[in-house]
């Protein structure tokens, strides 16, 4: 059985939107996400396309050839082999 | 998931970035060695190009060893380096800003979604990640996304930066960047759910 207020979601929505926890707009929010599925559903499928978008813009390695005119541009590149 | 190989880690002391102010090159090319990474990330996830990103990078490089006379070490070198990143791809993005379609940003009105039909997204979605054209997808978003929030959404969600952190970067109010940042979440949320529509993903 669900809980008449789920205390974690509501803490959890308040960060998102930037909310004091335990602010009357907080309290707003979170009832009415524990009241409405299609704001829930709503709120759920953002959290997770942030979470595709930490995967699909993960970090990538530097390509050597911008390394090396990087380096030629500092006029570093006679002490890159060294470091 | 690809990993930072070339990455080199020395610690920054003060003594080294004194070093690297009074000229040596060595140091300075340690430094270069160790942040280069970084900052190109930053940049290709803020200007979305591999040539903008590489150009970011060197003028960012450039300008931090011309001023590095005023680095006062209040933040470590490369928070100030990465400052100096930030505003290089923001005057970049600005410049492009003025020859590209804007696309409208709507306020997040949880009000008006009480009784209408919202698809739940598969569980599978996540597992299609790997698939080229839901990257393209996502990525086009992204581009499409204006500048002014897409570098909230890249400093918070993908750099994980904090919001005061961001504010301090981006010289917002905190409450902006936590504005900014919601939209730039729903603007996002609202085109892969149409384009998980489109292929027919969705009920």
């Amino acid at each position: 059985m669900k809980p008449k207020h789920d205390v974690e979601l509501q803490k959890k929505i308040c960060l998102d939107f930037g909310a004091d926890i335990g602010s009357e707009l907080c309290q707003e929010v979170g009832l009415l996400m524990e009241e409405c599925p299609e704001c829930k559903v709503y709120y759920d499928t953002m959290q997770r396309s942030v979470k595709l978008y930490r995967v699909v813009e993960d970090e990538c390695e530097l390509p050597e050839s911008v390394s090396e005119r990087l380096f030629k541009v500092l006029n570093l590149d006679q002490l890159k082999k060294d470091v | 998931m690809h990993q930072i190989k070339r990455e080199l880690t020395i610690e920054e002391t003060p003594e080294l970035i004194q070093a690297a102010r009074d000229g040596d090159r060595k140091v300075q090319s340690q430094l270069v060695m160790m942040y280069s990474s970084r900052i190109y990330n930053l940049g290709l996830r803020m200007l979305r190009n591999n040539e903008d990103a590489e150009d970011m990078l060197q003028e960012t490089f450039i300008t931090a060893f011309q001023k590095i006379h005023t680095f006062k070490g209040k933040s470590s070198f490369y928070t100030w380096v990465y400052r100096i990143g930030v505003n290089i791809a923001l005057g970049k993005l600005r410049k492009q800003s003025r020859m590209q379609i804007s696309y409208s940003i709507q306020e997040p009105d949880f009000e008006n979604l009480h009784g209408l039909k919202i698809s739940d997204w598969p569980e599978y979605i996540e597992t299609k990640v790997s698939d080229n054209e839901f990257r393209i997808a996502l990525k086009v978003a992204l581009d499409d996304l204006d500048e002014k929030y897409r570098s909230v959404f890249v400093l918070r969600d993908l750099e994980e930066k904090s919001t005061a952190k961001t504010a301090e970067i981006l010289e917002l109010s905190e409450s902006n960047v936590k504005v900014r940042l919601m939209r730039a979440r729903l603007f996002l949320r609202d085109r892969m759910s149409t384009f998980l529509k489109r292929e027919g993903w969705l009920v």
